[in-house]
């Protein structure tokens, strides 16, 4: 499972990644949290696994062509970091053209959401896994549902506005 | 479409650090996540219902809900020895007439739920449709 630690450090230097303040060291560590958790990052993280994965792969060949002296290592880094300039731009370019085709559409389409794909895109994630079954996805939304509600008799101090 | 309904989603939440709750949180072990689009519950309908039970992370998510809890419209709040167990909070709309609501009960140590409601219902509506018969 992934480590509170590691998701609040992947945070942090995901944000600096992303402002382009990072540290060639900080991108090596960064890289190797992705690494080293593998698919148990959210979601959201999931294009910069595999950008790094990319980046990773990349300069592995670059380093086998690459010298090994000290003068060698520094062009190799500056070599991995213009690849990766280039390809946040494609990310970014990906990431808008998403955008344009499937938001766009539902815009027009979310008010008139019909009982045929009312069911669409509902789903429970119960330890990781997912599912789609109605009746266990139902059943998961009462609980947490139930978990949040008040008792009649219940003895506390509420406050409404 | 399915893909679609996860982007309004986004969108919905995009605003909101409980957002980045069921983000950061949803798929982890000890945690239970749901995801339903217009769906009715106790009578009332909803646009979005997103909740997360967790098993830990309380603190970390406690962070979270600060912020919203900041922006927020108290529609609830119990308070026990002068910390907050459980609340329920309006958010700003983002489309007229679609109220916002995020619903949160700590549990024991770093357990706890919190819901994230879309839909035309009323502060008074939520609390009917949060209130049970024990």
């Amino acid at each position: 499972m992934m480590k509170q630690n590691d998701i609040k450090k992947m945070e942090l230097l995901l944000d600096r990644y992303l402002d382009g303040n990072t540290t060639y060291n900080e991108e090596r560590l960064l890289h190797s949290l992705f690494r080293k958790v593998g698919n148990d990052i959210p979601e959201e993280w999931h294009a910069y696994r595999a950008l790094f994965a990319f980046e990773d792969e990349e300069t592995g060949e670059t380093m086998d062509k690459g010298t090994s002296d000290e003068s060698g290592a520094k062009i190799i880094q500056m070599k991995s970091n213009r690849k990766r300039k280039g390809w946040i731009r494609v990310a970014v370019a990906c990431a808008a053209a998403v955008l344009i085709i499937g938001i766009v559409p539902f815009v027009t389409d979310h008010h008139s959401a019909t009982t045929s794909n009312a069911n669409i895109g509902n789903y429970a994630v119960i330890d990781g896994h997912r599912t789609t079954d109605s009746a266990t996805v139902k059943q998961q939304a009462m609980e947490a549902l139930n978990a949040v509600s008040a008792h009649h008799d219940e003895d506390f101090a509420a406050m409404t506005e | 479409m399915a893909m679609l309904l996860s982007a309004s989603t986004v969108l919905a939440q995009a605003d909101l650090q409980v957002g980045r709750v069921f983000d950061l949180y949803g798929h982890s072990k000890g945690c239970k996540m749901v995801e339903l689009h217009h769906s009715s519950f106790r009578g009332y309908e909803l646009d979005v219902y997103k909740s997360l039970i967790y098993r830990q992370y309380g603190n970390a998510i406690e962070n979270y809900l600060k912020t919203d809890r900041k922006n927020a419209r108290k529609v609830r709040e119990i308070v026990e020895d002068g910390v907050i167990t459980s609340g329920y909070y309006m958010m700003k709309q983002t489309r007229q007439g679609i109220n916002r609501y995020i619903l949160f009960r700590n549990g024991s140590g770093q357990s706890g739920t919190v819901v994230y409601i879309e839909g035309a219902l009323s502060p008074d509506e939520l609390m009917k449709l949060c209130t049970v018969n024990k």
